[in-house]
């Protein structure tokens, strides 16, 4: 419904949901405001915004009153003046002249209305309140009580977006301050900071500070989770000072996570490597970088030259730009002539690729993530969201308050979603993902709740799959995977009758046992509802780190070259052999478990390690090092020293995201722009420019002078890079890449006509009582703190907000082993044991454990094996005693 | 008639030579000149009880000054409070406009009467905080 309303004379036509100031704003109409954020639902609480309606004896505030048709409305008059000034210099009264030692200052909004205002003295007196420093929710912000201006904002945001009800205006009068009344509940997101109009709360991480006009700003994406959240570091004579956001970019607008906004500072840790190593004997000695580069080809040739090529091996990295793993596979093929080549990417798009590819064709995130804005039923399994990938929650609850989205969470843990949030939370067992989706699909046909045209029109078996499912009773669900048959039942009815479900799914159904099994069971259970190639539904695997997608699509895969060629065929082949001037294997390589398997054999010789540390990332970190110590030359290159590079041959320094150029692809397959904002440190050198080196030292130079060089070699041999150039990206902030015509996949069809239902390959978890290892143990946040460091905190913001790693214990599973709450317990499996300090409550279900990995100096990856292509890295059978 | 003119400026100039009370050229180095009150010299920074600098980093200067010569790079304190952790005026740059002192709002910078600043290498133009408070060498 459309309204016509006057606003300053001008005749404007909007829709009836807006408000006046919205209407005006859309017409050009200017209205000054402190506590509207276009964010957040209406505040109300400054008053600035007051408007003249004709009829209406008071002004009203125009950001809480919704328009209606024919009113005259004016923006500017003396009596709005004058209330306007009253407004602000009531503010004054109680406001500390602090502005040169202010954060705020230079953009602070309370400061650019006094100015516009012209307000010079305030004559009202009031008796000075000091308002008490009390400690903020987390300790990365700091709060100014004195400079709030209680716009209600801060405690807004963290409702709205972060959903947590952390803050609070607390008290009334006189003495209303902000007071964060659940500090336990903070994530630390900075959402507050972000929409704080003033400088009541400040980044506490730095000390350092720069001014707007001081420090420079560089958009870029971040480089943590594969969200992909636009951000700007602001840097001031080559430090990183703190991070901001535009609102206007990325899938993110505006907001970020912990890691995003305050996991930087270890870009200026003290243990970054300014310069190359070469072992010499026990000890890892500084070399020059160009002498480090020289004698790393040489060895390299030499070992080609004396066992092949297939002795070596290549590790790319999930967190290196697009760039980067380009130049790497193809020096690793063209240069040195294998496929051994992979990256930890291979963990997540294994299982994803051989569920989904026989099913629908492609094995990917099928939705833009803003798609969640749009769905009305969205089943969450297996992630913590708000640890891991927050602004995916955030989304959620933006639909959840604005489009009355109902969340079904599926999760053994209690975790913040599942919590006052979830619709429905159901708590399977371990491992027993493949039984209930099944039960779902059984039950949500079984009530004639699927989409029987879009099955009919789009896909083949449906009959097959009925008669498959029909053993999923509700009860037979109940009793393997401990899902209450009420739960069961309400979220097939949520997810069968909703106009656009979506799916959403981590680690925890990713890495389990037959996770290949679950994955094509997600996938026929978005079929069935008709939630494939449709807005506000989909398929959305989470991923971890910020360019696994990149990684993938960049041929860092012993199976394709980049943009999934086949490297067996023979017209990928020769495209390739033409444009690197080199003879190309035509067979495929070994992937990421297969090279260390080999390498523990002494059939592997030689390595490059290109930013990453397996040791400590790689699920079974006993075999990475039983390869390692039977590599004959390692090189790794890392802007640390990790453990794996303690093990090297040659280690060359490479940079963070900060100081090169470049781009990421995100999950959702947007590839955005990572630009240069500080300069490489010491020595070191982003990653692309080494391989170049070590290419052009064998003799076989790349000609490429910066990244975009690479970027364009990239569009013009991956098809779904095509037709991006460089400088789009920067223009439009991304481009997708597209496998359709829109970034939706399967939007125009599925691949090859028509979608399959195959069951025949699904797999049921086998029922065995184990008895020495009956504690199904399972592990998160697999990437998320890589940046912390292992062995120290390089990270140490985020250090101060992460607790020390524990492992979380059923409170009666406990009790059996007498273990309390704090005790140092021992964890074994059959691969090795370690030990630490349990929590123990009622948050996970009996029978299971929880710990986080890579974290801190905890190898959790002893505890895991890794034999075959598909590893369940996420779970493993383990005992807990008491230590 | 060009003549005329001519004699009248001689006249003058042999006024001035011949009479030993109007000699203006001051004897510098040996004599110095008074400055006008107004006079903006070599900068300084004014001192708290502390002695420490009472500059706060607000970086107004450095926004201010038309010849772009500060650099500042402002630490917060635990308690709150802010300080220069590096302060940097390049002499060789500054047109002594005055503008800094003027925008100052802790009165911390000042432009004082010391006209004499002399060096051997440009780099010695620099004045860095410790500079800034050293008055044996700025001689406010
Ligand atoms: S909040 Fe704004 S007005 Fe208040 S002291 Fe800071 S900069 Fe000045
Ligand atoms: S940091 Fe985030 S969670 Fe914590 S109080 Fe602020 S908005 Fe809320
Ligand atoms: S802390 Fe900032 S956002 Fe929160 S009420 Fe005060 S001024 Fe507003
Ligand atoms: S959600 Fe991911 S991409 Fe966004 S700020 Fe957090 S870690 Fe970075
Ligand atoms: S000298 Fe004055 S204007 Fe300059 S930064 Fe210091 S306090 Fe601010
Ligand atoms: S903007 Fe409307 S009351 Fe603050």
């Amino acid at each position: 419904m459309t309204v016509e309303l006057t606003i300053d004379g001008k005749k404007i036509t909007t829709s009836e949901d807006k408000t006046i100031l919205e209407a005006a704003r859309e017409n050009g109409i200017y209205i000054p405001t402190l506590c509207y954020h276009s964010k957040l639902s209406p505040i109300g609480s400054c008053r600035l915004c007051v408007v003249e309606i004709e009829g209406v004896e008071h002004p009203m505030a125009s950001c809480t009153t919704p328009v209606a048709p024919n009113i005259v409305v004016t923006t500017k008059s003396e009596k709005l003046d004058k209330i306007r000034r009253d407004a602000l210099k009531l503010m004054l009264v109680n406001h500390p002249l602090d502005c040169p030692i202010c954060d705020a200052g230079g953009e602070c909004d309370l400061q650019n209305m006094v100015f516009q205002f012209g307000i010079d003295q305030v004559e009202y007196k009031a008796n000075k309140v000091e308002r008490e420093e009390i400690p903020f929710s987390t300790p990365l912000i700091r709060h100014w009580p004195n400079r709030c201006i209680l716009c209600g904002r801060c405690v807004w945001a963290c409702r709205e977006i972060t959903g947590n009800n952390v803050l609070e205006i607390a008290e009334k009068g006189y003495d209303s301050h902000i007071e964060a009344i659940y500090p336990e509940k903070c994530l630390s997101c900075g959402e507050c900071l972000s929409v704080c109009p003033v400088g009541a709360l400040t980044d506490n991480l730095s000390p350092i500070k720069a001014r707007k006009w001081q420090a420079k700003r560089t958009l870029t994406t971040c480089n943590h989770c594969s969200v992909g959240c636009q951000l700007e570091i602001n840097t001031f004579e080559d430090k990183l000072i703190n991070i901001t956001t535009k609102e206007s970019e990325g899938t993110n607008n505006g907001s970020l996570c912990v890691k995003g906004r305050f996991g930087h500072d270890y870009i200026h840790s003290e243990e970054r490597l300014k310069q190359a190593l070469i072992r010499k004997r026990e000890d890892l000695i500084p070399t020059d970088i160009d002498e480090a580069i020289s004698f790393a080809a040489k060895k390299i040739g030499e070992i080609k030259e004396k066992y092949g090529s297939d002795a070596f091996a290549g590790v790319g990295s999930v967190h290196l730009s697009n760039e980067e793993n380009y130049i790497f596979q193809r020096f690793v093929r063209s240069v040195i002539g294998t496929n051994n080549i992979d990256s930890l990417a291979s963990l997540i798009f294994e299982p994803l690729s051989e569920a989904l590819i026989p099913v629908l064709g492609m094995g990917l995130m099928t939705n833009p993530l803003n798609d969640l804005l749009l769905s009305d039923v969205a089943i969450v399994i297996g992630t913590d969201l708000d640890g891991n990938h927050q602004i995916v929650a955030n989304k959620l609850r933006w639909a959840a308050y604005h489009n009355d989205l109902k969340p079904v969470i599926v999760d053994p843990r209690e975790i913040s979603l599942s919590k006052g949030f979830a619709n429905v939370w159901m708590r399977p067992k371990p491992s027993t993902d493949t039984v209930w989706i099944n039960g779902l699909i059984r039950e949500i046909i079984s009530r004639g709740l699927e989409d029987k045209d879009f099955i009919k029109k789009h896909t083949k078996g449906f009959e097959s799959l009925k008669k498959f499912v029909e053993q999923f009773t509700p009860e037979k669900v109940e009793e393997i995977t401990g899902i209450d048959q009420k739960d069961l039942k309400d979220a097939a009815q949520l997810f069968g009758e909703a106009k656009a479900g979506a799916i959403i799914f981590g680690s925890g159904i990713i890495g389990q046992n037959d996770s290949v099994s679950a994955i094509r069971s997600l996938g026929h259970l978005a079929l069935i509802t008709g939630n494939l190639g449709k807005r506000g539904g989909g398929l959305y695997p989470i991923l971890p780190r910020c360019n696994t997608q990149g990684a993938w699509d960049m041929g860092l895969n012993p199976l394709y070259f980049p943009g999934y060629q086949p490297v067996t065929d023979d017209g990928a082949i020769k495209r390739f052999k033409k444009l690197w001037g080199l003879p190309i294997k035509n067979e495929k390589g070994l992937s990421l478990v297969d090279i260390f398997l080999k390498a523990s054999e002494g059939k592997i010789k030689a390595m490059i390690i290109m930013g990453e540390n397996p040791l400590v990332t790689f699920p079974d970190s006993s075999l990475v090092k039983k390869a390692i110590e039977n590599l004959e030359f390692l090189v790794v290159i890392d802007s640390f020293l990790t453990e794996t590079a303690e093990l090297a041959d040659i280690v060359i320094p490479g940079v963070t995201f900060a100081e090169k150029d470049g781009t990421f692809t995100s999950c959702e397959r947007r590839i955005q722009r990572v630009r240069a904002g500080l300069k490489p440190l010491g020595e070191s050198m982003a990653d692309w420019e080494i391989i170049a080196k070590i290419s052009e030292m064998m003799g076989h130079p790349m000609n490429f002078s910066t990244p975009k060089d690479i970027f364009d070699e990239i569009a013009k041999v991956t098809p779904c890079y095509g037709n991006i150039t460089y400088e789009q990206l920067d223009e439009k902030g991304g481009a997708w890449c597209y496998l359709g015509k829109t970034p939706r996949l399967f939007e125009d069809g599925f691949p090859g006509g028509k979608a399959n239902f195959l069951t025949d390959d699904i797999k049921l978890p086998q029922k065995k009582e184990n008895k020495e290892f009956p504690i199904s143990l399972t592990v998160g946040g697999n990437f998320y703190n890589y940046l912390i460091g292992s062995k120290t905190k390089r990270a140490k913001g985020l250090a101060l907000v992460y607790p020390d790693n524990f492992v979380l214990i059923n409170d009666e599973d406990a009790d059996k082993k007498g273990i309390k709450d704090g005790d140092m317990v021992v964890i074994k499996t059959e691969n090795g044991e370690l030990s630490l300090p349990a929590r123990v409550n009622s948050n996970i279900i009996p029978g299971v454990a929880h710990l986080k990995i890579s974290f801190n100096d905890i190898d959790v990856g002893k505890l895991f094996k890794a034999d075959k292509a598909i590893v369940p890295y996420k779970i493993v059978n383990a005992s807990i005693e008491k230590a | 008639m060009i003549v005329l003119p001519l004699l009248k400026g001689l006249k003058l100039t042999l006024k001035r030579f011949l009479n030993p009370f109007s000699i203006i050229t001051i004897q510098y180095p040996e004599k110095k000149r008074e400055v006008s009150p107004r006079w903006r010299g070599i900068h300084y920074f004014a001192k708290d009880e502390k002695g420490e600098t009472k500059c706060v980093a607000c970086g107004l200067c450095q926004a201010v000054c038309p010849s772009n010569v500060i650099t500042i790079e402002a630490a917060e304190e635990p308690g709150g409070t802010r300080y220069p952790k590096r302060f940097l005026i390049n002499l060789t740059r500054c047109i002594f406009c005055g503008f800094c002192e003027e925008v100052c709002p802790k009165d911390a910078i000042k432009l004082g009467r010391n006209y004499e600043f002399v060096n051997y290498k440009r780099s010695d133009f620099i004045l860095n905080k410790e500079d800034l408070l050293n008055y044996d060498l700025v001689k406010p």
